[in-house]
């Protein structure tokens, strides 16, 4: 059916005058043609993208019931191994700092207290 | 003293001509465009500079232009190959047409459609612009242009600077220079074309209209879009497929999440090399004897003429649509339906804030955009299907 349509509607597009014209030898009137065939066929390309997203919502919702989408973003998903092992190195290493400065802090603050590490 | 005067003869002094010395103001005039009114300096600095390379007069017998191709010659009874000149290998991106592509690679990578697809009606705008695309068309045919050359100036009004040049490499090659540069001027003077023609067409109460927020779009929409929209555009206009092909590819690259590097990749360093190639190569091509034409200034009115009637039917074409919906659109951002992205998008909130400070109409606008570059590019396959 829809590829019916389409025929139908290309058959009055203009495709067939652009035919009829060359043979014809009618520049003017290919000219033409070819200018009305051409926005018709930019037309007809948006509008089928305007009717598809349209629809798309209705599409998605109803594979949703079956397939439901996942809010997670799939790059944070791709490997997770390797970015735990990347957090307890930077917690690792933030740990350190930190106790390091609270050390030399508690050091400024009590120069005669003792320090067992 | 004669080897002195010799050499004087071979600098370029002895042998500029009034073309070249004119053609390298207009380089000069294009880099001070770019450099104190910021019009397109990523693309004005190398066409500018381009120009001025390849109008610097070149010693006989040396290649050294774009035009000096490779290319193979009998001596003595052998078939020798002669290498073309440096020039004319960056060229090759633009005569075999492989830059455009490229271009669209990268602004697929770079574009959101999410405006678009929360407000689908907007995506008419893109194809009512592109009326301006076959009326100067038909405004080439009846100045004498050949058909081929008609389909590659009108397609200046797409305001698609890679576009053009893609369309004008397979139908004029001999026009490309011109073609390119007027496309891309255009492109650079949006901001000063387009403004009054969208104050003439619209009210002020047209121009106060505020629209609805976008709603929030999917990123199962996102990914599906570029795979469906390039199967309805290309079996509609397979012409189209070279450019919009790259351009949804791109987009994918961004949509689909698990390849962000390489999308990071298409939209940062992959497309500023080609833009620099593409800048640089078609400036180099302009040498004033092949560009100083009076077809030349024939193809530069008729592109202002094409830039002027797409923003026109995009406007005139929102207005239009007004008649039918009880949530209007405000006609300025029919505007941005020719495809200069995103700068007709910017001069849709700018002209509409100078009517009312806080509308702001550059998300909405941003839909037209990119459903233009979508249209430019079908007119452009549907052209060179047409008239190869």
């Amino acid at each position: 059916m829809l590829t019916a349509n389409l025929i139908l509607l290309i058959a009055h597009s203009g495709w067939l005058w652009v035919n009829t014209a060359s043979v014809l030898g009618n520049t003017s009137g290919r000219a033409v043609a070819i200018a009305v065939t051409g926005m018709l066929i930019v037309a007809c390309a948006l509008l089928l993208i305007c009717v598809f997203i349209s629809l798309l919502p209705r599409i998605l919702a109803a594979v949703a019931t079956i397939w439901p989408e996942v809010d997670e973003p799939h790059a944070s998903t791709a490997h997770p191994e390797s970015l735990a092992l990347d957090d307890d190195a930077v917690l690792a290493a933030i740990g350190f700092v930190l106790h390091h400065r609270l050390q030399e802090q508690s050091r400024i603050s009590n120069p005669n207290a003792t320090t067992t590490t | 003293m004669d080897i002195l005067l010799e050499f004087l003869k071979t600098t370029g002094f002895a042998s500029l001509s009034l073309g070249n010395a004119m053609m390298i103001v207009i380089g000069i005039i294009f880099i001070g465009l770019a450099i104190t009114k910021d019009y397109e300096p990523l693309l004005l600095v190398p066409i500018g500079m381009g120009i001025i390379v390849g109008n610097i007069p070149v010693i006989q017998g040396m290649s050294m232009s774009v035009y000096d191709d490779h290319r193979w010659a009998m001596e003595d009874g052998n078939i020798k190959y002669l290498p073309g000149s440096v020039l004319s290998y960056v060229y090759m991106g633009i005569s075999y047409g492989f830059y455009p592509p490229l271009i669209f690679l990268g602004i697929g990578a770079m574009t959101d459609f999410s405006t678009m697809l929360s407000n689908p009606k907007l995506t008419l705008l893109g194809a009512a612009a592109q009326v301006g695309v076959f009326l100067t068309f038909l405004g080439a045919l009846y100045l004498d242009f050949t058909f081929q050359e008609a389909g590659a100036i009108g397609i200046i009004g797409g305001a698609d600077g890679p576009t053009a040049i893609f369309l004008a490499s397979k139908l004029a090659p001999d026009l490309l220079g011109a073609i390119a540069i007027a496309a891309y001027s255009y492109m650079a003077l949006v901001p000063v074309i387009q403004p009054p023609i969208m104050r003439l067409l619209t009210t002020r109460d047209e121009r106060l209209i505020r629209m609805k927020p976008p709603r929030k779009v999917s990123k199962r929409e996102k990914m599906i879009f570029p795979i469906a929209a390039f199967l309805i555009c290309t079996m509609i206009a397979p012409g189209a497929i070279v450019l919009l092909g790259m351009l949804f590819f791109g987009n994918l690259l961004k949509e689909s999440l698990v390849t962000e590097r390489l999308a990071n990749t298409a939209r940062t360093a992959f497309i500023d090399i080609v833009t620099i190639l593409l800048g640089f190569s078609v400036g180099a091509s302009t040498q004033a004897d092949t560009f100083l034409r009076p077809q030349s200034l024939l193809i530069f009115a008729l592109g202002a003429l094409s830039f002027a009637i797409a923003t026109a039917g995009g406007v005139l074409f929102a207005k239009f649509m007004n008649l039918f919906l009880t949530e209007k659109i405000n006609p300025l951002v029919g505007a941005a339906g020719v495809s200069a992205v995103p700068d007709s998008a910017r001069v849709v909130q700018m002209v509409g804030q100078q009517e009312d400070p806080h509308n702001f109409l550059l998300m909405h606008a941003m839909a037209p955009n990119v459903a233009g570059v979508i249209g430019s590019a079908v007119a452009a396959g549907v052209l060179w299907a047409v008239l190869t």
